[in-house]
């Protein structure tokens, strides 16, 4: 199985010929349930299992799930932010598993972070531009007037006035807060970044104006971006290609337009049908999922999925199904995937 | 998001910023009289002790044994010896302005020290990982099941008694309560989306701790201090009286108090004068402490 995901998620949208920027194999991450009296764990959850993906260059590759998916550990692991259990991440050919801690500090302004939250992740004691350069003292790329300069340089690029600079954050609404962050995450110069959930804590007319950033950015720096989100038509707005996740699987992987048009898997199907309808969307019927996510303390058998699936067999209680081709680029885990093109 | 808005630019939310001592003094200003009056006599005391070698009309020390005794000048003493003398003829006010010194420098030293242990203490446990956790919780919990006496015995008679050692055990003594308090915000901060965000740029752990952390947390820590720095006034007097504490001919505010009991009936004055100083600066310190950690709680819950 393990070689059929890997084949399966070779191919992108991305011409065969540019290489990965970001390769995730079988990344793995489970986390102790509960200590017993000797420190023992009870149980184990495992929040993401067995994830391989791609990011390539200049690519945005949007991450949905629901609440307790694991995109967000998903995320920091890719990082490293977060120890994974098992698996490679290998970044521009380098093995991160393989550094220290020393050198994966270093190793950091090549990739970097936004967060959700603007008013959790900024530091309200510093100076904007302290937040800003502060990847430039920490890697000792600029002092003094160059460092300046390059914080007024970031800042500007984010949208923000060079005045900005001297002042503390408390003055800031939350969408020049998630500018200063988004600034902060670009001083070092990623080449890739992991956007977790970067509007969703903020308000509508704001998170438009931080999308168009965000695709600026890319444009601009040509840096590949792992964008993580519940919100499906914020995804469908910035991503190219797009990976569902459940219970710490990728049960779909496709680009963008494919997947919103035919989505082949029964729950991106569901996720799709809760959706609201914009624009001349043809109508559609609703499917309810019943219940809720299992507990990934206790994963289901075979298809993670089948517990809640309109379709699930006795056969997908047994059987695991592999990620497998179902068009071009477009990949679903599932034994009975909706015929498409 | 526009709750957030009025919050940051509400008063209740202005400690947050850099500029918090200003912010602190514009607030003193606002505050009720009896703290405003309790700011004062703090400073004052600082002030007279820091000039208190000036003040004196005599040595601390300088005997005058044909004028022992003598009652204040508001009980019918004379203006020679304004609070009177002690059983060896010295002048009760240069010994009290002395007295007064030595406390401040002891306590305040000694909240320092308590300060600085405790809070790497705690900083150190709140965020190393388990194992280091665990050993400098078992360290501060040893800690509080030792009886301070003792241990201010015991440290007396290993190295004699010296100022020096006063301080580290008047420090020492309440380094468990910083200890506690630095690593609970520690542990709280720690999981802030701003600390992950300087792990992910790369800031080493050192950098995380002293940057990052360690602001968030000045705060509670001031308040903390103020409050114990009362009880360290009253521990070193405590420890003093016992004898365990400064040695004369030198002498504190608890030392005068120690030498005063055995002339409580015939001359009380000689043990209410250093004792209603004990009791002015700890009301002041600790009236202080409560409105700062007002402050500080109204701002957290809002």
């Amino acid at each position: 199985m393990n070689v059929l995901t890997n084949q399966c998620l070779t191919a992108s949208v991305i011409p065969a010929a540019s290489r990965a920027l970001v390769e995730v194999t079988d990344l793995r991450k489970s986390f102790a349930v509960g200590r017993g009296l000797f420190g023992r764990p009870r149980a184990t959850l495992e929040a993401v299992s067995g994830v391989s993906l791609q990011v390539f260059p200049g690519e945005i590759v949007g991450l949905v799930g629901e609440s307790g998916s694991g995109k967000t550990t998903l995320g920091r692991c890719v990082l490293r932010l977060v120890e994974p259990t098992a698996g490679t991440v290998r970044f521009d050919g380098v093995d991160l598993m393989s550094l220290t801690a020393r050198e994966l500090r270093a190793f950091r302004k090549h990739m970097q972070i936004i967060f959700q939250d603007p008013y959790d992740s900024i530091n309200e004691r510093m100076r904007i531009g302290d937040l800003v350069g502060e990847a430039l003292t920490i890697h000792r790329l600029a002092t003094g007037e160059a460092r300046r300069g390059r914080i007024i340089e970031l800042l500007e690029q984010v949208g923000l006035r060079a005045e900005f600079a001297d002042r503390y954050p408390h003055t800031l609404s939350g969408g020049q807060r998630q500018r200063v962050g988004i600034a902060r995450a670009l001083a070092g110069g990623p080449q890739f970044l992991v956007a977790d959930e970067p509007v969703s804590a903020l308000d509508l007319s704001v998170q438009a104006q931080i999308l168009n950033l965000l695709l600026d950015i890319r444009d601009r720096l040509n840096v590949g971006m792992l964008f993580i989100s519940h919100d499906l038509s914020v995804v469908r707005f910035i991503a190219d290609r797009v990976l569902v996740m459940y219970l710490g699987k990728i049960v779909e992987s496709a680009p963008a337009d494919a997947l919103y048009q035919n989505a082949a898997h029964p729950y991106t199907q569901a996720l799709l049908s809760a959706a609201p309808i914009t624009g001349e969307g043809r109508p559609r019927q609703r499917i309810r999922l019943q219940g809720d996510l299992p507990s990934p303390v206790n994963p289901p058998t075979g298809c993670v999925f089948r517990t809640r699936c309109p379709k699930a067999t006795s056969h997908c209680a047994a059987v695991e199904p592999p990620l497998r081709a179902i068009g071009p680029h477009h990949y679903a885990a599932c034994h009975y995937p909706t015929a498409s093109h | 998001m526009s709750m957030q808005n009025d919050i940051v630019s509400g008063r209740a939310m202005a400690l947050t910023e850099n500029s918090q001592w200003r912010q602190i003094r514009e607030l003193f200003g606002r505050a009720p009289t009896l703290i405003r009056v309790a700011g004062v006599t703090i400073a004052a005391c600082y002030l007279i002790a820091l000039l208190s070698p000036l003040l004196s009309p005599y040595g601390p020390a300088d005997q005058d044994l044909l004028a022992r005794l003598q009652p204040p000048a508001f009980l019918d003493g004379t203006w020679s010896h304004p609070l009177g003398t002690d059983h060896l003829g010295r002048d009760v006010l240069s010994r009290l302005l002395h007295a007064l010194n030595t406390t401040l420098v002891i306590a305040t030293l000694g909240v320092i020290v308590g300060v600085v242990t405790g809070g790497l203490a705690g900083l150190i446990s709140g965020l190393a990982g388990r194992r280091v956790d665990g050993i400098f919780m078992l360290l501060v919990d040893a800690q509080a099941s030792v009886p301070l006496t003792l241990l201010a015995l015991a440290a007396v008679a290993l190295s004699g008694s010296s100022t020096l050692v006063l301080v580290l055990i008047v420090g020492i003594s309440d380094y468990d309560k910083y200890a506690r308090v630095v690593r609970s915000q520690v542990l709280v901060i720690k999981n802030r989306a701003f600390v992950e965000s300087a792990r992910a740029l790369g800031a080493s752990p050192v950098r995380v701790a002293f940057r990052h952390v360690l602001p968030s947390i000045v705060s509670p820590l001031t308040v903390l201090a103020t409050s114990n720095f009362s009880s360290v006034v009253i521990l070193e007097s405590a420890l003093s009286f016992l004898g365990v504490g400064i040695q004369p001919p030198d002498t504190s505010l608890g030392a005068m108090l120690g030498e005063a009991r055995n002339y409580l009936i015939t001359n009380w004055w000689l043990a209410a004068i250093p004792t209603a100083l004990i009791v002015v600066i700890t009301m002041a310190v600790s009236l202080l402490g409560d409105w700062l950690r007002d402050l500080f709680d109204r701002r957290l819950s809002t």
